[in-house]
């Protein structure tokens, strides 16, 4: 008689530990959960992490390679750039620049496109028309060129970008959660809360909101890497945060005359960007899987 | 269909109406609007000569007036003269259009032929090699900024390789292969992102049309598979990827700004880098308004290509 045990059903072999470990990460969004703290933590303690002052250069040190190329020292181990500034100081002080841009300006028009959303979907008639037509005439608007023409009347500045984001960012939102909130408005509970007196601000807060806020995370988590894509291409361009602030963007522009010698002034940066970008989207897709995969057509 | 053809001009009109209000209120926010004409106002010019400037580009006026004067000259097609320039604006956005207009076209055939043959191939043959590199190219697509793109591709192929040419559109007397050589870095930078779009967008309404009933019972009736992937599935599959072509085009002039600055490309989006550092108003105001036109212009041909790719849609 063959017993069968509990161990044996479950294989142990190396081969299905490693899948297990796959399946873990393909599961948990841990990579990227991990890029995006370190990140966070980076550009929260830049300060102490770093003994270099990103704004100050050092002429005896300029144009050092990173570490890993010959000539490299540990002293600045990302390299310093043409006026002798630490690379590495700069990119934790320009990752502080991209989070806190991206973060306020998604967080603003996330609410301002919820609550757009919630009004235009409650509401419905010449509200809802109103509010739809302004979204697609949202969509006409080129927001880089309202930056570069505001770039020139107003002059670049950090809450100019962060504004200017913000407001490019709530149609999606508004769009997508005025859908819903049709339907919802509709459910035998919001009639309920109806008769027995509550506000419409009452309704749409306590009874509808909750029903939303899903795609509210999703649309901020897959929203923020555009938005430091963005803010990096207006540093780029010169009409973004002030020239005089570290941000990746601007590292850049700086770099890019330098190509042919010292490539890692505009390299580096934008790996960064990168890495950033794509722990976002991979956080951004899973929250999307996880809660509302209907959302997959989401550009 | 007249209808909707009607409400289509009315809303674009309206449109373009919102998009002027826009631009000008943009322009008038700033503490002293001389800024938007001149660089550095009220350094070292003197309060005459600053007040001649004012009369001459009428900012001594009540706003309203202002906005009345700018839209009604709008209307008859005058866009004003450029203040570095001293040449008519329609005149100097003619002449740069072309150079986008190629540009862009040749990058959206890279973004929608590739983007849509890989994502039908991506969701036929999900979880192959094919899928996941796929998948890989459109997420480096959306993740990388193209302007640090086109410097790593000019560090490869035209520093370290020396392939491609790196900046401009090349001499118009040069046999036609030397100059498309000059298309292929800022095409393919341009037309990435896009291209990631496409390509997602038709895997995931791939798999979703390959899932309905009808295709399974193309299958059971014994159609091959070639018919079922090309007809059945991909005219279904292909309407998300529509829904989203105007703003795609739309995508390639705001890519156009990036990727020309960096390729010193002789187009639209450079000219309005270059006005911005000019504090070139009349022709800054000029682009955006020709993209407004643009992107209603594309968004419209989106909506009549939906009718042909599916007949259940009618205006109404």
């Amino acid at each position: 008689m063959v017993v069968i045990t509990r161990k044996s059903l479950v294989s142990r072999s190396p081969l299905s530990a490693c899948k297990r470990t796959f399946d873990f990460f393909r599961r948990w969004p841990v990579i990227p959960g991990v890029i995006i703290g370190c990140l966070a933590a980076g550009a929260i303690f830049a300060g102490s992490l770093t003994p270099y002052d990103p704004k100050r250069g050092d002429l005896d040190a300029r144009n050092m390679p990173p570490v890993w190329v010959s000539d490299g020292e540990w002293a600045h181990p990302l390299g310093t750039d043409r006026v002798g500034r630490d690379m590495f100081s700069r990119l934790l002080y320009g990752a502080r620049i991209s989070l806190m841009v991206a973060g306020v300006a998604v967080s603003v028009g996330t609410i301002t496109g919820t609550a757009a959303g919630l009004v235009a979907g409650y509401f419905g008639g010449l509200v809802d028309e109103t509010l739809m037509r302004l979204v697609d005439l949202w969509s006409a608007l080129p927001f880089l060129l309202i930056a570069l023409i505001l770039a020139v009347s107003v002059g670049p500045s950090l809450w100019m970008v962060i504004g200017l984001l913000a407001f490019s960012s709530w149609s999606a939102g508004a769009r997508n959660i005025r859908g819903d909130v049709l339907s919802l408005k509709t459910r035998d509970y919001v009639a309920l809360a109806k008769v027995s007196g509550a506000s419409a601000p009452r309704i749409m807060y306590r009874h509808l909101l909750p029903q939303v806020t899903h795609i509210a995370i999703v649309i901020t988590t897959l929203r923020i890497g555009s938005l430091i894509i963005a803010e990096a291409g207006l540093s780029f361009l010169g009409v973004g945060v002030p020239a005089s602030v570290p941000t990746w963007g601007i590292m850049i522009a700086e770099g890019r005359q330098y190509l042919l010698t010292t490539w890692w002034i505009a390299i580096l940066p934008g790996m960064a960007i990168f890495a950033t970008v794509t722990a976002f989207n991979f956080l951004g897709d899973w929250t999307r899987d996880r809660l509302d995969p209907r959302l997959r057509q989401l550009v | 269909m007249r209808r909707f053809l009607i409400r289509r001009a009315v809303f674009a009109i309206l449109t373009l109406w919102g998009v002027t209000i826009a631009v000008f209120i943009l322009s008038r926010l700033g503490p002293d609007p001389l800024l938007v004409y001149v660089r550095e106002a009220s350094y070292g010019i003197s309060p005459e000569t600053i007040a001649a400037l004012k009369e001459k580009w009428g900012l001594d006026r009540p706003l309203i007036v202002q906005y009345a004067k700018w839209v009604g000259a709008l209307l008859q097609g005058d866009l004003g003269e450029s203040v570095a320039a001293q040449r008519s604006v329609v005149l100097i956005i003619s002449e740069k259009v072309p150079a986008t207009a190629q540009l862009a076209s040749i990058a959206w055939v890279i973004a929608t032929v590739p983007g849509v043959a890989l994502g039908v191939l991506s969701a036929v043959k999900r979880g192959s090699t094919w899928d996941y590199t796929a998948r890989a190219i459109a997420l480096i697509g959306q993740a990388t900024p193209s302007f640090w793109l086109a410097l790593v591709m000019i560090l490869v192929f035209s520093v370290q390789l020396d392939w491609l040419p790196s900046a401009t559109r090349g001499d118009p007397n040069d046999p036609l292969f030397a100059r498309l050589r000059h298309f292929v870095m800022p095409a393919i930078v341009l037309a990435l992102g896009p291209w990631a779009v496409y390509m997602r967008l038709t895997r995931s309404s791939m798999l979703e049309v390959l899932d309905t009933e009808f295709v399974k019972l193309a299958r059971a009736k014994g159609v091959g598979n070639t018919m079922v992937l090309w007809k059945h599935a991909l005219r279904n599959a292909l309407i998300q990827p529509l829904t989203v072509s105007a703003v795609v085009l739309a995508s390639f002039i705001t890519g156009a700004v990036f990727v020309e600055t960096v390729f010193a490309w002789p187009g639209i989006g450079r000219l309005a880098v270059q006005a911005t550092l000019d504090n070139d108003f009349p022709i800054l105001a000029g682009v955006v308004l020709m993209f407004g036109v643009a992107y209603l212009a594309l968004n419209f041909l989106a909506d009549l290509a939906y009718a042909v790719v599916d007949p259940r849609i009618r205006y109404s």
